[in-house]
């Protein structure tokens, strides 16, 4: 850099204030400081506008004080690298992560609330993926299904995408299948709450195993027994996906 | 299609599907910002062909930072590069501003410290972001509210810029006028000091003031008249050019909009009518 330092602690004061709203950081430059308090504001609103539209449910489930504490917390100390500011939030998730909010606020289930909202922006935007080539007869047990590719599949260990909130305790501790896909239809993003073992099926589909060597695998690991119930529920679970053109077809 | 004394649209999503669905609002070209659509699949993604199927697009980056001390991000500008050429951008410009410092993106236009060394810096790397992009960009004369340490006045700064880095200028009259009047100058000075012949387009924009002595570069707002006739008395002493509403809040209906790209355009055909014959 070619810069004198003056002029490098020029920037770097303005770009602290505006981080930080603490006017120690511009005091001795040579600069209108009465004006310096509209760019804190409006350098603050854009990420806490951005955080509150990304994280709804989060936001409302946040007192004032602590939901004001949390993003000037990261605004502050967490440097934003994504130049797309619609994907930073994403970096505001990975930071609530690591500084544990969930334990200093007593939410146990934040992380997961927050994964959740983040994976409606994520599918919602996600790159347009390139569709397989299948065909459109086959049999669901022995032929390998193909699923289309718009789609996260997620484990989360607190159910926040069936229940309110103020509802989930420390009991419903757990785990829990979440899948998001994109609709081939008009690209809106749907969830499902999935089983564990439906989740296993997705994921072994994924990797180009028949639902018949699936659905044994799951009861060979589980060590459980398979029953006529079971194969009608999979059977009619795997028809469902066909409907809603998450399977899309057969190899 | 030529866009050339053509009246544009900034492209907002929250206008998107009304605008693609309706002839109301009829721009004669689009400008979109990168950083809003690089990597974006999906349903947003179809919208974004949509409308380069059926317009002209000139594109303006949020995220460039050529003001910044940190150096350029040459992933970021393999993005951009790809997306201009997705897009067939006609004209690309960014913010004589920064939005990135010490490694972390601030989202917002910052003001560069108008010292020399500031300039010789910027002016370098614009040259290599046109090397890079392979195209002449245009640097936009951002609105501010206070700059630290200036060694020089505003157009001084820009001029030498623009001179070092051999670029062309996207001139922005509201910005102009919102700077002129936070600062106390003479606008109609300031911009016969401007480089008039290497404006690749024109900015117009609402802005808001919020005390006696300050405006803020808002975009949330109509233009006001003394912006309109700023404008007029500007682009008398210019070739034709592009020229583009920049609305990006309290978006109005669109009827409204294109009620501010025709009050342009008006201005636009009876000032520039006889260089376009
Ligand atoms: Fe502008």
């Amino acid at each position: 850099m070619k810069l004198k330092d003056t002029t490098y602690k020029a920037y770097s004061g303005i770009a602290k204030y505006c981080r930080t709203g603490d006017s120690k950081h511009i005091k001795d430059l040579e600069l209108r400081q009465d004006r310096m308090p509209h760019y804190r504001r409006l350098v603050f609103n854009i990420t806490k506008n951005t955080l509150k539209q990304a994280y709804p449910i989060t936001f409302k489930l946040f007192n004032n004080a602590q939901w004001e504490e949390v993003v000037d917390d990261y605004f502050k100390n967490h440097n934003a690298q994504e130049y797309r500011i619609w994907l930073m939030p994403k970096e505001f998730y990975e930071y609530v992560v690591e500084k544990k909010y969930a334990k200093k606020y007593n939410m146990p289930f934040l992380n997961d609330l927050l994964l959740f909202e983040w994976i409606e922006i994520e599918v919602h935007t996600m790159e347009d993926e390139i569709f397989p080539k299948i065909k459109k007869e086959g049999d669901i047990w022995n032929d390998i299904l193909i699923l289309m590719p718009e789609y996260r599949l997620l484990q989360l260990e607190y159910p926040v995408h069936i229940k309110q909130t103020k509802e989930i305790t420390a009991a419903d501790k757990g785990n829990y299948f979440l899948f998001s896909y994109r609709t081939l239809e008009n690209k809106s993003v749907k969830f499902m709450d999935l089983s564990i073992l439906f989740a296993f099926c997705i994921e072994q589909i994924e990797e180009g195993n028949t639902l018949k060597d699936i659905v044994k695998q799951f009861f060979t690991l589980t060590n459980s027994e398979f029953n006529n119930e079971i194969k009608e529920k999979t059977e009619s679970f795997i028809k469902g996906l066909i409907q809603k053109e998450v399977v899309l077809g057969f190899k | 299609m030529s866009v050339e004394g053509k009246v544009g649209i900034g492209f907002r999503r929250d206008f998107a599907t009304n605008f693609l669905n309706s002839d109301v609002l009829k721009p004669g070209f689009v400008e979109f910002a990168p950083e809003n659509w690089i990597g974006m699949g999906g349903y947003w993604r179809k919208k974004l062909e949509a409308v380069v199927e059926k317009y002209p697009i000139l594109c303006h980056s949020l995220s460039m930072s050529i003001g910044s001390p940190d150096d350029l991000d040459m992933n970021y500008l393999k993005d951009i590069k790809q997306f201009l050429d997705d897009v067939n951008c006609q004209m690309y410009s960014f913010h004589l501003s920064f939005a990135k410092c010490d490694n972390a993106h601030l989202y917002e236009l910052l003001p560069i410290p108008f010292t020399e060394d500031a300039a010789n810096h910027v002016a370098e790397k614009i040259k290599r972001v046109q090397d890079f992009l392979n195209r002449p960009v245009g640097i936009e004369n951002s609105s501010y509210y206070a700059t630290a340490i200036p060694e020089m006045e505003e157009v001084e700064f820009i001029n030498k810029v623009i001179e070092k880095a051999d670029c062309k200028m996207l001139l922005d009259v509201n910005n102009v006028y919102v700077n002129a009047f936070n600062h106390k100058y003479d606008a109609k000075k300031f911009i016969n000091d401007l480089p008039l012949e290497k404006v690749l387009y024109i900015h117009m924009a609402g802005h808001l003031q919020v005390n006696e002595d300050t405006i803020i570069d808002t975009h949330g707002e109509p233009i006001i008249d003394p912006v309109f006739d700023l404008f007029e008395w500007t682009i008398a002493k210019m070739k034709p050019v592009p020229v583009l509403l920049e609305r990006d809040f309290n978006i109005p209906k669109l009827a409204e909009l294109q009620g501010e790209v025709s009050q342009l355009q008006g201005i636009v055909n009876k000032v520039w009518q006889t260089v376009e014959k």
